[in-house]
């Protein structure tokens, strides 16, 4: 974390409702916790307990699930302030390749505004994206070169070469790090028109602004292109150029721009390897995912390059030399502006770019960037009033959540159980909303007030649900013969630690481990690991007991009996709620001992001049040893 | 796993505590004999409140963090010997937000410490007893209670 990178994050602003409390730097991978605080991934695991139920790090509201961190707030923070975010990131990688434990990593490509809910599976299990290797994107150019000659077979040729394997992804950061261009999905080179792989990516002009757009026709098919074949296609340019006449032909199939993010991979061009250039190369500045509708800016003398994005937030950097080769493909639509409206019903359906602010965007937080559709219920799909968030990190409106719930909370995208009660509302997200969409809050507010007019019955259940689980979980928690497994804790429903039944995972290699309780293995879950555990199900488990030697001394000097006569014996130190008499006592007679971790002997504070009175050896010893001395010395 | 937050944490706290701090008080990270800044532990002051017998004292007090802070609370000392009900003789201030198993909190700052023991000077609380001279004082002879804080005021002067 040099200097450079301290400067960058002081550029983004960031909102004192999204600074987690407990390391007071922007929250990473937020996690809710169901009194509606929250804070990072490591900050909560940091400050729960392994002994007995946490508390929240702002409330001390108790808890003993372990929840997931909230995605949708993750993306979201991801979005409005990328360059901090990236930064924690980068960090807290550091901080986790040294521990040797990791946090759930999200495939950040697969992030669109419908691709939430399918995340959590992609990242998961079967799911398989594909990627457009190295050896494919030599043979597209390949064919792009062949078609720059013969453009009338291009087509043909296409749909026989450049049929796209499907690579099989797994998420994995070394491979992020170590650069390869397997990491590109076909999701993050769409074509904004088709919506399908771009086939002859075309970048046009529209107007002064410099705005790149990428057209496609429908049955299209495509890859990215590396420096060399930029070359090539700036000779169809030049081609184009001299051929005006021929130029919508050619777009249709043929003619591509392409765009590259060059910003940092100036030095990888020189070994002409696309392979070299990883994804984190070509991020765009805003949404730090591979650009989309890429769009460059020039403000000022600077050259600095911005990056804007549409509805959809996907953009990008274009390079000076792209610019410059991309204005030859403008002066040739300048040329012919008769055919222009003929191409443009075929071929270059122009999108629309939302540019207005795009200045200030980068200056302020980017809250601008977010859209409704980042912010929706994943019950009713329009945007969140009132948010709640469940242990499983799933985000509902509260009027969605009580409708859902008749006794026990069941997440409806992952069915996962809701451990503690009804949420409350998850205040930051709201008021962050209400600021930022207040014509669109309004009318949900309205909405599901009118709703609650009609149906009465529901709000009823929120505060019985929750006084019942939680006398249920005190009872737990004092019950001296539930089998505490300390320090230990269920990698799926979170609970930490666990009560009860402990399965732990024979062939996970992790140091961690992969633990579950009994109810989550009797359910067979197929969640990940909490902490990026390589869990599968064919894994095998066994059974194991807690020790309950240890299980009693950790309750004795945890204080866990009811009474308070542990108290007594461990001192005052621990006890404001235990009654006066005894804290009294022991606060007269022996405050210094016990916060110094001796046992509480002596029966008075003045011991210490009355040791410098005595004439003993125990002059040199600690403080605790010298009372004892004077307790059996003393003269009162 | 042994947290690593605790120095980030403390680093953000220096710069919240730079941007803004209550009037009259001082905290600041160690600085050792090599020039480096221990962060674990601050030398702050802390001034007692206009009005009260504790006026006109700047009051040093020093805190240390371990490596589990902010899950555990910091330990604040005054100088040994101080005179305060609530403060063990050897200078540590027992106080409810200061106690991990009752009134502390991660999300408790420096600043929140500071003041919460800035109110505890004039506002002790009987029920919790740390030093006998000091609590028989208070309860017994408010007189020369009142006496001895204010001797103790002059104390320590303002540092400047």
């Amino acid at each position: 974390m040099g200097d450079h990178a301290l400067d960058v994050a002081e550029s983004e602003k960031i909102s004192e409702s999204f600074v987690c409390c407990v390391c007071l730097d922007l929250l990473y991978k937020p996690i809710v916790l169901s009194c509606g605080h929250i804070s990072c991934f490591w900050c909560v695991h940091k400050s729960m307990d392994g002994l007995r139920e946490s508390r929240c790090p702002i409330c001390r509201n108790p808890y003993n699930h372990f929840p997931t961190i909230c995605q949708m707030f993750h993306f979201l923070l991801q979005k409005m302030y990328p360059l901090t975010y990236e930064q924690r990131r980068l960090q807290t990688l550091e901080e986790e390749n040294r521990m040797g434990c990791f946090s759930p990593q999200f495939d950040d490509n697969t992030y669109g505004s419908l691709a939430k809910q399918e995340l959590h599976c992609i990242s998961n299990s079967a799911c398989e994206a594909s990627h457009v290797s190295s050896e494919q994107l030599e043979s597209i150019s390949q064919v792009q070169d062949s078609s720059t000659s013969t453009p009338a077979e291009a087509p043909d040729k296409n749909n026989e070469v450049t049929g796209t394997v499907v690579h099989n992804k797994k998420v994995s950061l070394k491979k992020q790090e170590s650069g390869n261009c397997e990491l590109v999905t076909v999701s993050d080179v769409l074509c904004v028109e088709c919506k399908q792989l771009p086939f002859h990516p075309v970048a046009l002009n529209c107007g002064s602004q410099q705005e790149l757009h990428c057209i496609s026709n429908s049955a299209c098919e495509a890859s990215h292109v590396s420096s060399e074949q930029l070359e090539s296609i700036s000779q169809v340019q030049d081609s184009c150029t001299s051929t005006p006449a021929e130029a919508p032909d050619e777009n249709n199939e043929v003619t591509g721009t392409v765009v590259h993010n060059k910003k940092d991979s100036l030095k990888k061009q020189e070994s002409r390897n696309c392979e070299l250039v990883t994804v984190s190369d070509v991020l765009c500045v805003e949404c730090k995912q591979l650009p989309f509708h890429p769009v460059a800016l020039n403000c000022g003398s600077q050259q600095e390059l911005h990056c804007i994005s549409n509805s959809a937030c996907e953009a990008s950097h274009v390079s000076s030399e792209q610019l410059e080769s991309i204005s030859q493909v403008q002066d040739n639509c300048t040329s012919t502006p008769a055919e222009a409206p003929d191409e443009n019903n075929e071929v270059t359906g122009t999108v629309v770019h939302n540019k207005k602010d795009s200045l200030q965007k980068q200056e302020s937080g980017n809250c601008v960037l977010v859209t409704v559709s980042d912010v929706l219920c994943v019950e009713c799909k329009q945007l969140l009033f009132h948010p709640v968030a469940l242990n499983c990190g799933h985000v509902y409106c509260e009027s969605c959540l009580i409708h859902l719930c008749d006794e026990n909370i069941k997440c409806r995208v992952c069915e996962s159980l809701h451990p503690t009660g009804f949420p409350k509302v998850f205040q930051e997200l709201c008021q962050f909303l209400e600021e930022r969409f207040p014509i669109e809050y309004a009318l949900r507010r309205d909405a599901v007030q009118l709703k609650q007019v009609n149906s009465k019955h529901e709000s009823l259940i929120t505060c019985s649900t929750k006084a019942d689980k939680q006398a249920h979980n005190v009872q737990q928690w004092s019950d001296p013969s539930s089998n505490v497994h300390f320090s230990v804790g269920c990698d799926s429903c979170g609970m930490f630690p666990i009560i009860g039944e402990r399965y732990n995972c024979k062939d996970c290699v992790e140091e961690i481990g992969f633990d579950l309780c009994g109810d989550c293995y009797n359910t067979s879950s197929k969640l990940p690991g909490r902490f990026n555990q390589r869990h599968t199900p064919e894994h095998r488990f066994e059974l194991l007991k807690s020790n309950t030697i240890r299980n009693i001394m950790l309750r004795l000097v945890t204080g866990q009996f009811e009474d308070g006569s542990t108290a007594l014996v461990f001192g005052n130190y621990s006890s404001e709620n235990s009654d006066e008499s005894t804290a009294l006592v022991i606060g007269n007679h022996s405050p210094d001992n016990s916060e110094d971790g001796s046992t509480p002997l002596s029966l008075y504070d003045r011991a210490p001049e009355n040791v410098d009175n005595s004439s003993t050896t125990a002059l040199a010893s600690s403080p605790g040893d010298g009372q004892d001395q004077d307790d059996a010395q003393s003269p009162t | 796993m042994s947290g690593g937050i605790a120095r980030g944490r403390l680093a953000e706290e220096r710069k919240s505590w730079r941007k803004n701090h209550p009037h009259g008080f001082v905290a600041k990270p160690e600085t050792l004999p090599d020039g480096t800044v221990n962060l674990m532990v601050w030398h702050c002051t802390i001034p007692g409140k206009a009005g009260t017998d504790w006026e006109g004292g700047y009051f040093p007090l020093t805190l240390h963090f371990s490596e589990d802070y902010p899950s555990k609370p910091p330990k604040c000392k005054f100088p040994q010997g101080f005179f305060h009900p609530n403060v063990y003789p050897s200078g540590t201030v027992c106080l409810s937000i200061l106690n991990e198993d009752s009134g502390w909190r991660p999300a408790i700052t420096v600043k929140q410490i500071l003041v919460g023991i800035q109110d505890l000077l004039d506002q002790p609380n009987p029920a919790d007893p740390a030093q006998t001279e000091g609590y028989h004082l208070f309860i017994q002879d408010a007189v020369e209670y009142k006496k001895r804080v204010r001797v103790q005021a002059k104390q320590y002067p303002p540092l400047v």
